[in-house]
């Protein structure tokens, strides 16, 4: 591979051999940095895309990343005489973090239940938040907190740990990744199933009913079996009403009760839900209350202030008749009171007199300032007039935002006016009735979804949706808090949708505004993101490294260095590393490993391109210097253009761009280069061999980087693409990454695309400057296509 | 130099005599161990070039036993070689000093390649 090196002083064997394994481990890096990059411009396809991802499907190319990653430190570190041993501390640190993603549920320690009158809030880890806080109220706000205790998620693994219970339930992400929505509900009907007939272990029963014998001396005491999620009720995912509540249930009917709870965190809806948010099962460990029932006579939910305006000093509480379960999930019209703290209710309340109303008021007040922000409070009063609490959680506020400008509605005809606002906003989109789980899983991508009755269970679908209209539901309802997580513009209680919205029909809600009319006005932007943890931007040094492609791409540069150094120090008597001498705006060095340079510049400091004899680098720089590509005169950028580059580079300009400059190197044989180039905002590398063997030959380009905005990345990438293709590589896109390959062309055939390559090289230099708009792409390749280069 | 002496640290004899026989027959002089232990104590009566040492063994593991070569006899190269993909062991092994780090399987060839130039770095140094 070495090519014809010649004799020299000091030349020995063993130098030979250690040139042959020096450039065999700087290739496996190439390889194994292409192979890297690719696997992880892959994952974080998915983790950015608008399509939800099964975190399992992942975690077999992350570990893989991983292994390779730790080949190329190795290799680097071989090769650098352990110079960049700190890599192995920030690749031990980052695999650790792995592990903890992905690594098997521990047991979890701690007791299988806990009295509710022990706990705090620092047990949420164990029993959930939402029986921690209710630990936390009791005796705080002068509230009785009701009699009862926690099963533990300790509880939870023993359970599932027995007969695969928990592989199975694992596996349903992968289920709705790999086989879609339409597979969901019958594989979690499954894994049910499985959970509501498994047997509870003989120590968390027992645990279980000791609690309950303890909690409940009279032993005929009805309970509320309710889910208590870690995780549960968090701001960011309130898994409002997902899982199942049980109530009424008698000492007899514990365990079964229990299971169906612990099953309820496998329905289509819940499982569909986590996936969305990125959570897996082990993140929302089930842990359960069994909480003694109150009969009573009106419940309901309140707000300690105003969801769409959380500064107002007000409290908003919606109550109904007997239990608040029925509320809660959306089913009724609730009665409504806007309390206002000190001052009397104007409107009279049918089920709350001004006395219960001024208690709900203090103690809504009383628990904001204890957790510190406003709450999401369910309670009940029972015929004697004692006030309960059932769960205090965190308040999903609405996001404030403007209505849009009237004219945009303006002479349009009105469909339909009236109803609440769940979530403002607008979207459009077609008309899609939703009248049970079957229409849910057909549920087009931009839908507006329409329904008699708001359900959680719209979380399934909530990612797809424009918008939600509901003739019946409560603002203060599961699925408003569900559609204000996710977004969706919605509008609850707006009686006659169902009847008066066609399926199909275009329309466009104005959830602010609260009215829908004909037509699609504007679609809404598809996809939220999502912080990938794979891409941070790094202070360029191992310890900087904080994710697997920051340190692909530390070991990348430094292995260029590497190759570069040791050039300069194997042999006094001659320099493998010149400066390369040419009219370009690059600094280019060269690092000859057999043949690529003529005999006598072989010690030369600097060479010219008349001395390169490496047949692929003739090539390329022929094309570089292409003389009609003007890179020395001013050309006319877009002043837009410019200052998309420049505000994106201010925000954070990647590393190898404030590290390297315009530093480029190429390794080159009589047959082979590698050149790798930092020019302008982006990266890019041809690795070719161009010999007369037509099987050996070929071309592999990557282009990635950049420092304008996603459209111009986009777009250049469309245009280079175009380019590439016209000249028979073959390219594929993964994100902002370009790769392209050309193999097993003549030599002459080769030799003449790496000429087209380096005038392209060239003519990308500022290529995002140039993507103003999405006619550019087109523009710019059929520009270069045609030879008219003085364009770029 | 003179011929090449290897040691082979493997608790699965399945791999180590049949290893040993196609080592010896492209001219290296092998001794095997079943142990961490059993690798001691010949390192304690013999010397070797280098030693190919699976990391999961039971009782002392190969890392272990690195450890300790280390310390004892610095001269002897280490090569970890393991069926187990494992960010986690292969950073330690090479922090350990750990010559080279393979996966099984392992073409002879590669495994000779990388043995014989463990044997020629630790001679030089």
């Amino acid at each position: 591979m070495l090519g014809r090196r010649r004799p020299g002083k000091g030349d020995t064997a063993a130098q030979r051999a250690t040139f042959r394994l020096m450039y065999e481990r700087f290739r496996e890096v190439l390889a194994l940095n292409d192979s890297t990059l690719e696997l992880i411009a892959d994952i974080e396809e998915k983790l950015l895309g608008h399509r939800p991802f099964a975190l399992d499907a992942v975690e077999a190319g992350v570990r893989r990343a991983a292994m390779d990653i730790f080949v190329m430190v190795k290799d680097l570190n071989q090769l650098a005489r352990n110079r960049h041993v700190g890599l192995y501390d920030a690749l031990r640190a980052l695999n650790a973090e792995l592990e903890a993603l992905f690594g098997p549920p521990g047991a979890v320690e701690g007791p299988l239940v806990i009295p509710i009158s022990t706990l705090r809030a620092v047990d949420a880890a164990i029993a959930g938040s939402k029986m921690a806080n209710l630990g936390e109220v009791a005796g705080k706000c002068g509230l009785i907190a009701p009699p009862g205790f926690a099963i533990t998620t300790a509880a939870v693994v023993r359970f599932l740990a027995a007969g695969e219970l928990w592989e199975r339930c694992e596996r349903l992400e992968g289920v709705l990744e790999l086989d879609g929505p339409e597979a969901l509900p019958a594989a979690c009907d499954e894994v049910r199933a499985a959970i509501l007939a498994a047997p509870v272990p003989e120590d968390v029963a027992a645990a279980i009913r000791d609690a309950y014998a303890q909690c409940f001396p009279e032993g005929d005491t009805l309970v509320a079996v309710r889910s208590s999620a870690v995780g549960e009720d968090s701001l960011s995912s309130s898994h409002a009403g997902l899982y199942d509540t049980e109530l009424n249930v008698a000492a007899d009917r514990l365990l079964d009760a229990y299971r169906s709870v612990v099953a309820s965190a496998f329905s289509a809806t819940a499982v569909a839900y986590r996936f969305e948010k990125g959570l897996t099962a082990r993140e929302a460990l089930m842990a359960v209350g069994c909480v003694g029932m109150v009969v009573p006579r009106c419940a309901g939910i309140m707000y300690s202030r105003p969801p769409d305006d959380p500064e107002a000093d007000a409290v908003v509480i919606s109550t109904t008749p007997g239990l608040a379960a029925r509320l809660a999930a959306g089913d009724e019209n609730a009665e409504e009171i806007v309390a206002v703290p000190g001052a009397e209710v104007h409107v009279p309340s049918a089920l709350l007199g001004p006395d219960e109303l001024r208690r709900l008021v203090n103690v809504a007040r009383c628990l904001e300032e204890h957790f510190g922000r406003p709450q999401d409070v369910e309670w009940a009063i029972d015929f004697e007039g004692r006030l309960t609490v059932l769960q205090s959680r965190p308040m999903v506020a609405i996001r404030l935002e403007t209505s849009p400008a009237v004219d945009l509605f303006a002479g349009r005809d009105i469909l339909l006016e009236g109803g609440f606002t769940a979530c403002p906003g607008v979207g459009s989109g077609p008309v899609v009735m939703v009248d049970g789980e079957a229409a849910l899983a057909r549920f087009p991508e931009g839908g507006v979804l329409v329904a008699k009755h708001s359900s959680p269970s719209f979380a399934q679908v909530m990612w797809r949706c424009a918008a939600i209209v509901t003739d019946v539901g409560s603002p203060t309802g599961h699925m408003a808090s569900l559609a204000r997580e996710f977004g969706v513009p919605a509008v609850v209680g707006l009686d006659g949708a169902t009847a008066a919205l066609r399926p199909g029909r275009f329309v466009t809600v104005d959830a602010t505004g609260r009215r829908i009319v004909e037509g699609a006005l504007l679609t809404r932007a598809g996809g939220r993101t999502v912080k990938s943890p794979l891409a941070d931007t790094p202070e360029f040094s191992p310890a900087g490294c904080r994710s697997l492609h920051d340190i692909t791409r530390f070991v990348h540069e430094k292995v260029y260095e590497v190759m570069f150094h040791y050039g300069d120090v194997a042999s006094e008597d001659r320099h493998h590393s010149a400066r390369l001498d040419a009219r370009l705006p690059l600094i280019i060095r060269v690092f000859d490993v057999g043949g690529g340079i003529v005999e006598e510049k072989s010690a030369a400091r600097t060479v010219r391109p008349e001395d390169v004899t490496s047949v692929p680098m003739k090539a390329f720089l022929e094309g570089m210097l292409e003389p009609r590509i003007r890179w020395d005169l001013p050309r006319p950028v877009s002043m837009r253009g410019f200052l998309s580059v420049l505000g994106e580079s201010m925000a954070g300009p990647p590393a190898e761009v404030r590290q390297v400059g315009r530093l480029s190197y190429a390794i080159l044989s009589d047959r082979y280069v590698n050149f790798s180039t930092k020019a302008g905002y982006h990266f890019s590398t041809v690795d070719t061999y161009c010999g007369q063997s037509q099987n050996k030959n070929y071309i592999h380009f990557r282009f990635h980087g950049g420092a304008a905005d996603v459209d111009r990345r986009e777009r250049r990438v469309r245009c280079l693409s175009t380019i590439l293709h016209a000249l028979d590589f073959q390219v594929a896109v993964k994100g902002d990454l370009l790769t392209a390959r050309l193999d097993k062309y003549t030599h002459d055939a080769t030799r003449a695309r790496l000429v087209d390559l380096g005038r392209l090289t060239m003519c990308a230099r500022q290529l995002d400057m140039l993507m103003d708009d999405d006619s550019r792409p087109d523009f710019f390749a059929a520009a270069f296509l045609a030879s008219e280069w003085e364009k770029f | 130099m003179g011929e090449l002496r290897l040691l082979l640290v493997d608790d699965e004899v399945e791999f180590l005599e049949p290893m040993k026989a196609r080592l010896e027959r492209r001219g290296l002089a092998c001794a095997t161990a079943t142990s961490g232990d059993d690798a001691l104590r010949l390192l304690g009566s013999e010397r070797f070039d280098c030693a190919v040492v699976d990391v999961k063994m039971p009782g002392m593991d190969g890392l272990e036993l690195l450890r300790r070569m280390r310390r004892t006899w610095p001269e002897t190269a280490v090569v970890l070689l393991t069926g187990h993909a494992s960010v986690e062991l292969g950073v330690q092994g090479m922090e350990l000093g750990a010559f080279e780090y393979l996966l099984k399987p392992v073409e002879l060839d590669d495994l000779l390649d990388t043995v014989r130039r463990a044997a020629a770095g630790a001679r030089r140094d």
